[in-house]
C-alpha cells in the first residue's frame, strides 16, 4: 500500500506545475542562502504567505527546496567572503575561505556543491527507506504522548539553547503563553482578547515566525552600508577536481551526513549544532589536524555534508509530531498547516496525506540533483550574489513581510502589529543573547502541549495509574525529559570531578 | 536596556496570570503555568545581582550541554576575520550604532504600519520604501527603481490573492 503511493508522490512530483516550484524553491534557497544574514528560514517565511494560491503539494516542495538551497547558498558567502550566508555553514568558512585566498575558491565551491548534494541525497534515502518503520512509529503515539513529545521538545530549549539557559527557558515559557491568546482549545474559553474579534482565533504563528525571523533580522542588518562584500576576490580553480575530491572521502561524508540527520532530528538543535560537530569530528579523526583552518578540503567536505544531511534529519520531528527541528522547520510546519495538512499521523496514513510526505522526501532528492548541477554549472558566477546591497534587500523584506503577514488571514491588522512587535522584541532578543530558537519552540508547540494535556487529562479519569506512566512507551519519554532537564544542572559538578 | 526587555517578558505575564482566574479552571491551568515560569524565571533574572552565589551561577551560567567546542570556534572565526580584513553581517560590533539604525528602522516600520491602516497599504508601500532609501542616501535611480518594485509587490498582492490594501481608514471615514 504504501509502495503504491510512493509512486504516487513520484508521479505527482514530476508533474507540471509541481516540478517547477520544486526548482523555483532550490533557486530561491541558494540565493537567500548566500546572501549573509538572511538564511533559509527568513526565506521561507517572507514566502510562506504567497503559497497561499498554491496546492498543499506545490507549496510544501517550494518551501522544502528554498530549506534545502539554502544550506548549500550559505557555504558560497562562506568560502568567497568569510561571512557565512547562514549560520550552518559557519564551519565551511575556516577551510573554504582559507582555499579562495590561495586561488582555490572554484575547487572549495566544488566540494561543496558535490558534498552538499551527495550528504542530502544519502540521507533522505535513508528517511525513504525507514519510513515504513517510522509510519508505524508514529501510529504508536496517542495524546497523552503526543503531549510528553511536545514537552521533550521544550525540555531541549535547556540543551540547544547556547548560552543563559534562563534566558533560554523565559523565551521558552513566553512564547508558549504568547499560544495561549484566543479561544482555548477544547474547552473554548476566550482568553486575553479584550472583546476584540479577531483576536479570537490566536495569534498567529507565522505571523511570529516573520516578525522574529524576518523584521528582527533586518533591524539588525540596519546599520551595514553597502554590499556585504567589501574586498574583491577572484573565483578560480578546479571545478572537476573538486568534485571528484568528495568521492575520495566517502567516510567523511557518511559519517558527517548522518552526524547533520542525528542532530537535526532533535527538535530545535538543528544545522549550526550539527555543522560544528561534524567539523570538529573531522578534525579528531584527521591524521593531519594541523591542516584544519588552512585550507584542508576535509573540512569543508565534513561541514558542507552535515548541513544538508540536516534537513532529512530536522524534518523527521516536523512531520511527525509537529515539533520543529530547525527555525526553518518550524516555518514548514506553519507552510504545512495553512495547506490543512496537520503533521501528525494523518501525514502517515496511505489513506489521507502520506503521498504529501513522500511528495516532499522525493522533492528534496530532486532538489539535491539540482543543487549539484547549479552548484558545479554556475560556481564561477556565484559571487556575483555576495555583491547586492543590504540597502537593496531591507526595504523589500520589510514590505514583503507586511504585505504577507497581512495576506495571512487576508487583511488581519493583529498578524501586521504582531511583526513588528516581535521583531523589536526579537531584535533585542538577539542583542542580548536569548534563544530564538527557544522561543519558536514555545510558541510552535503551545497549542499543541496544552490540546493534548488536556486531552490526556480527560483520560486519565479512566485509568487507575496516572496517564503519563501507564504505558512504557510515555514512561520512556518522561524519563528522557528528566535527564534532559536534569542534566544542564549536574553537568558542570560532573565536570569538576572529571578535571 | 536588557532590563527594559524582561519587564516586556514579566510584566504581560503578570496581567494574563491575574487574568487567568476569570477563566474555567480548565482554561486557566495552561497560561497560569507558563506565565507563572515567565515571572519567576525572569525576577530571577532581573535581581540576578542580589542572589547567593550558588543560585546566581545557576541563574547566569552558560551552557553548552552539546559541547560544539562554541568558544573555540568563535575565536577560530574572528582569527579569520581579521585576517581577511572583511566586516561580518552577524557581528554586533557597536552596539550603539546598531541600536541606532534598529530603531530608526523600528520607527519607519510603525510609521508604515500606521500610514498603511490610514490610507492603505497599497499606497503607504511605496512611501515607506522611498522614505527608507531618502535616509539611507540611495542613488535617485535606486530610489526609483526600489519604489517602482515595492509598488509592484503590493499591486501583485492586491490584483493576485485579491487583498484589501487599497484603501484605508481616511477613505472609508471620507467615503472615497
Amino acid at each position: 500500500m504504501s509502495f503504491e503511493v510512493f509512486l504516487e508522490a513520484v508521479g505527482l512530483v514530476f508533474s507540471w506545475p509541481t516540478i517547477f516550484w520544486v526548482m523555483a524553491g532550490i533557486v530561491i534557497g541558494i540565493v537567500f542562502g548566500a546572501l549573509p544574514g538572511l538564511g533559509a528560514s527568513l526565506g521561507m517565511a517572507i514566502l510562506l504567505p504567497l503559497t497561499l494560491p498554491l496546492g498543499g503539494v506545490d507549496a510544501i516542495v517550494l518551501l522544502i527546496g528554498i530549506y534545502s538551497g539554502a544550506m548549500y547558498g550559505g557555504s558560497i558567502a562562506a568560502i568567497l567572503i568569510n561571512a557565512p550566508g547562514t549560520s550552518a555553514a559557519a564551519a565551511t568558512t575556516f577551510d573554504g575561505y582559507p582555499m579562495s585566498r590561495q586561488g582555490k575558491a572554484a575547487t572549495a565551491l566544488s566540494l561543496s556543491a558535490t558534498s552538499s548534494a551527495l550528504a542530502g541525497f544519502l540521507t533522505v534515502t535513508t528517511l525513504i527507506l525507514l519510513s515504513p518503520v517510522l509510519i508505524d512509529f508514529v501510529l504508536m503515539f496517542g495524546s497523552p504522548e503526543r503531549f510528553l513529545i511536545a514537552i521533550l521538545g521544550l525540555s531541549m530549549i535547556t540543551i540547544v539553547a547556547r548560552g543563559s539557559m534562563v534566558k533560554g527557558l523565559i523565551a521558552g515559557f513566553f512564547g508558549l503563553a504568547l499560544t495561549t491568546v484566543g479561544s482555548a482549545p477544547m474547552t473554548g474559553d476566550v482568553r486575553y482578547t479584550f472583546g476584540y474579534f479577531p483576536l479570537y482565533e490566536g495569534i498567529s504563528f507565522i505571523a511570529a515566525l516573520i516578525g522574529l525571523f524576518a523584521v528582527a533580522e533586518m533591524l539588525k542588518l540596519a546599520n551595514e552600508t553597502g554590499g556585504i562584500s567589501k574586498g574583491g576576490f577572484e573565483v578560480s580553480g578546479d571545478v572537476i577536481g573538486g568534485a571528484r575530491t568528495v568521492f575520495d572521502h566517502p567516510v567523511t561524508v557518511v559519517k558527517s551526513a548522518f552526524i547533520g540527520m542525528g542532530i537535526g532530528s532533535i527538535p530545535g538543535a538543528g544545522s549550526t549544532v550539527s555543522n560544528f560537530i561534524a567539523y570538529t569530528e573531522a578534525v579528531r579523526a584527521s591524521d593531519d589536524p594541523d591542516s584544519f583552518g588552512r585550507g584542508n578540503v576535509v573540512g569543508v567536505i565534513a561541514s558542507e555534508s552535515s548541513n544538508n544531511g540536516t534537513v532529512g534529519g530536522s524534518v523527521i520531528p516536523a512531520i511527525a509530531f509537529g515539533i520543529p527541528g530547525s527555525a526553518a522547520t518550524a516555518v514548514l510546519i506553519g507552510g504545512l498547516i495553512m495547506h490543512g495538512l496537520v503533521p501528525g499521523p494523518d501525514l502517515f496514513d496511505a489513506g489521507a496525506n502520506l503521498d504529501v510526505t513522500y511528495a516532499l522526501f522525493i522533492s528534496l532528492l530532486v532538489g539535491n540533483v539540482l543543487i549539484l548541477v547549479l552548484g558545479l554549472g554556475l560556481v564561477t558566477r556565484a559571487g556575483a550574489l555576495t555583491k547586492i546591497d543590504t540597502d537593496y534587500i531591507i526595504p523589500i523584506i520589510i514590505v514583503l513581510s507586511f504585505l504577507g503577514a497581512f495576506a495571512l488571514n487576508n487583511g488581519r491588522w493583529v498578524d501586521v502589529v504582531t511583526i513588528v512587535g516581535l521583531g523589536v522584541v526579537g531584535f533585542y532578543m538577539k542583542v542580548y543573547d536569548y534563544s530564538i530558537i527557544a522561543f519558536v519552540l514555545g510558541v510552535v508547540l503551545g497549542s499543541i502541549a496544552e490540546e493534548n494535556l488536556y486531552r490526556s487529562l480527560i483520560l486519565s479519569r479512566d485509568t487507575e495509574l496516572p496517564i503519563f506512566v501507564s504505558n512504557p512507551l510515555s514512561l520512556i519519554i518522561l524519563v528522557v525529559i528528566v535527564a534532559i532537564l536534569v542534566l544542564p544542572i549536574v553537568q558542570p559538578w560532573l565536570d569538576a570531578r572529571r578535571e | 536596556m536588557e532590563h527594559a526587555l524582561l519587564l516586556a517578558f514579566i510584566l504581560p505575564s503578570i496581567y494574563m496570570f491575574v487574568e487567568a482566574f476569570e477563566f474555567s479552571s480548565a482554561a486557566q491551568q495552561f497560561p497560569q503555568f507558563t506565565t507563572g515560569m515567565v515571572i519567576f524565571l525572569g525576577v530571577l533574572l532581573l535581581f540576578r545581582q542580589y542572589l547567593p552565589e550558588p543560585l546566581g551561577r545557576l541563574v547566569t551560567d552558560e551552557v553548552d550541554v552539546l559541547e560544539t567546542g562554541g568558544e573555540e570556534i568563535e575565536q577560530a572565526e574572528e582569527l579569520a576575520m581579521e585576517e581577511s580584513g572583511v566586516d561580518r553581517t552577524d557581528d554586533v560590533e557597536n552596539e550603539q550604532e546598531v541600536a541606532y539604525g534598529a530603531a530608526v528602522l523600528g520607527a519607519m516600520c510603525i510609521g508604515y504600519m500606521v500610514l498603511s491602516f490610514l490610507i492603505g497599504m497599497l499606497w503607504a508601500t511605496p512611501l515607506f520604501v522611498l522614505a527608507y532609501t531618502w535616509w539611507r542616501d540611495q542613488s535617485p535611480y535606486a530610489m526609483a527603481g526600489l519604489t517602482v518594485l515595492s509598488f509592484a509587490i503590493a499591486f501583485a498582492f492586491f490584483e493576485v490573492i485579491g487583498l484589501p490594501i487599497e484603501e484605508g481608514y481616511i477613505q472609508g471615514v471620507l467615503g472615497l
